[in-house]
């Protein structure tokens, strides 16, 4: 029997369907306090006002703000590796075992000793995202490094580029695929790590974000506010994922027929 | 095509007592080979005699072990635009640029970097050349291995190189179109003059394009005199098939 063809959209939109009509279901048939399970109507108005007032929109700026310094800062820093690991053996290996050392430590487990070393506040988060990103980036820009064809190199060598002008014209597209799935991993991670310590950080010194957002809205048993915000952290995160990421892979790679 | 043209006395490149290879395990040994302007050498050899490594040395792509590579009188050791490889290889062609973008890379970095002027007039020839020019904007991987091919030679061409270094540039198409590459290929050395060195392990690839003939094996050259046959007849074909060194390096080699 052949396999009905389901369009994810349309599953998307019949999964969102069911869920709705079953949390309100289980609310009023378990007649549920609305401090645990909030009506949809008023989660949607306190995301709807949150949007409209600011304070919701302000933090969802705050968020992304640091997510893009952090993952800026890492992305010079990775390349910046590659090149120094590229000098010689000894500091390409160096780099490999720091990695294999590193890249599996969550950033949100570094915070007590980063609390001690940068303070809290901003920059403080800033190193948990700087961390998150970096690992997963040079690993697969290094893996990317090494996999470049030799005819692309020798054409490189052949119209005389050397150094920077190597990197820049012709390592850096032939590891761009390598480069975009560091920077999936590295998003999954970083958003992960931001909200975790955003929500520690606003504890202590209302650093903002979306974490400290929601913290706020639990101390004040805001439930509505609380989902609202827990909403607008998956939709960005899908949006990314699945909106941002999959645009520039067939601006790119898949045009050019180099996808991994 | 020019036929029988003066072959300048003086040559474009020479490679001196080169040797490569590991230790236990030497490719290639003192070996010596001149290559005069608008020539074209095919070198012969089974697979795993040296030749590609050959190759690298002329384009110093490749440190030798042991000798000098002289190009236009002066010793080198990076490889420049002035000698050109053409790949075996059809993903030669750099896959996030379309194949006029290829060529106006090649131009860009290569011979006619302060002359942007000029390119777009020579990207429209290069391509007109090898009757690409319906496929200007089109990406590598939309090309066959045939067209692929030919916008490698376009942009090799297009850089007006004094010197090509060829790796079996159609050993991965089949047979017909491998032919039309062969005949494109005689119209376009004719028309540059460029010298070439070209490697093959195709008797009859050599016969059709070579001007010159050598034979690499573990002792060095063995040289098939072509000029004395006619380049592409039967007779020539089946004349060099019976050579006795080529026949003990087909077929007696461990």
């Amino acid at each position: 029997m052949k396999k009905a063809g389901i369009d994810p959209k349309i599953l998307g939109v019949v999964l969102v369907l069911l869920i709705l009509p079953a949390w309100e279901a289980i609310r009023i048939g378990g007649s549920i306090s609305p401090l645990l399970m909030p009506p949809l109507v008023s989660i949607g108005s306190a995301l709807l006002q949150g949007l409209i007032q600011g304070t919701l929109l302000v933090q969802i700026g705050l968020s992304l703000m640091y997510i893009l310094t952090g993952a800026g800062i890492a992305l010079v820093l990775a390349f910046f590796t590659l090149w120094i690991s590229n000098l010689s053996p000894a500091v390409h290996h160096a780099v490999g075992i720091l990695g294999a050392l590193f890249h599996p430590l969550p950033g949100i487990v570094l915070l007590p000793i980063i609390i001690l070393w940068a303070g809290i506040g901003p920059s403080a988060v800033l190193v948990v995202i700087v961390h998150s990103v970096f690992w997963p980036v040079l690993t697969n820009l290094q893996a990317g490094y090494r996999s470049i064809p030799e005819t692309w190199r020798m054409t490189g060598q052949n119209y005389e580029l050397a150094g920077w002008k190597f990197l820049v014209f012709i390592a850096l597209p032939a590891t761009f695929p390598y480069l975009l799935a560091g920077l999936r991993i590295a998003w999954a991670r970083g958003w992960r790590a931001l909200i975790s310590a955003e929500m520690l950080f606003g504890a202590i010194a209302g650093a903002g974000g979306l974490g400290w957002y929601i913290h706020s809205r639990r101390v004040f048993m805001d439930s509505p506010g609380l989902f609202a915000g827990i909403l607008v952290i998956m939709l960005i995160g899908s949006l990314v994922e699945s909106m941002m990421f999959s645009l520039i892979e067939r601006r790119t790679i898949q045009k050019w027929g180099m996808s991994l | 095509m020019t036929g029988q043209h003066e072959i300048p006395k003086k040559p474009i490149l020479e490679l001196k007592n080169i040797s490569a290879g590991y230790a236990d395990y030497p490719v290639l040994h003192q070996v010596n080979l001149q290559i005069f302007g608008s020539e074209v050498v095919c070198v012969l050899g089974p697979s795993g005699c040296g030749k590609s490594t050959l190759l690298k040395i002329a384009g110093s792509f490749l440190a030798p072990k042991a000798g000098s590579v002289v190009f236009q009188g002066k010793m080198v050791t990076n490889p420049d635009h002035h000698r050109l490889m053409v790949f075996q290889n059809q993903n030669q062609l750099l896959p996030w640029m379309t194949l006029e973008q290829n060529i106006r890379f090649a131009l860009k970095h290569g011979p006619l970097k302060s002359h942007p002027s000029s390119w777009r007039e020579r990207i429209a020839k290069s391509l007109q050349e090898v009757g690409l020019q319906n496929a200007a904007k089109l990406y590598p991987h939309q090309l066959s291995g045939g067209m692929a091919q030919r916008g490698a030679l376009a942009r090799a061409f297009g850089c007006q190189p004094a010197l090509l270094l060829m790796d079996e540039p159609f050993g991965s198409v089949d047979a017909p179109t491998r032919s039309e590459l062969q005949h494109l290929l005689l119209d376009l050395i004719a028309n540059h003059h460029t010298a070439t060195l070209f490697v093959t392990h195709d008797l009859e690839e050599a016969l059709l394009l070579g001007h010159r003939i050598l034979v690499l094996n573990s002792r060095g050259f063995i040289t098939l005199d072509s000029r004395s046959t006619k380049p592409g007849h039967p007779s020539a074909v089946r004349q060099a098939m019976e050579h006795p060194d080529l026949r003990a390096n087909r077929y007696d080699r461990p």
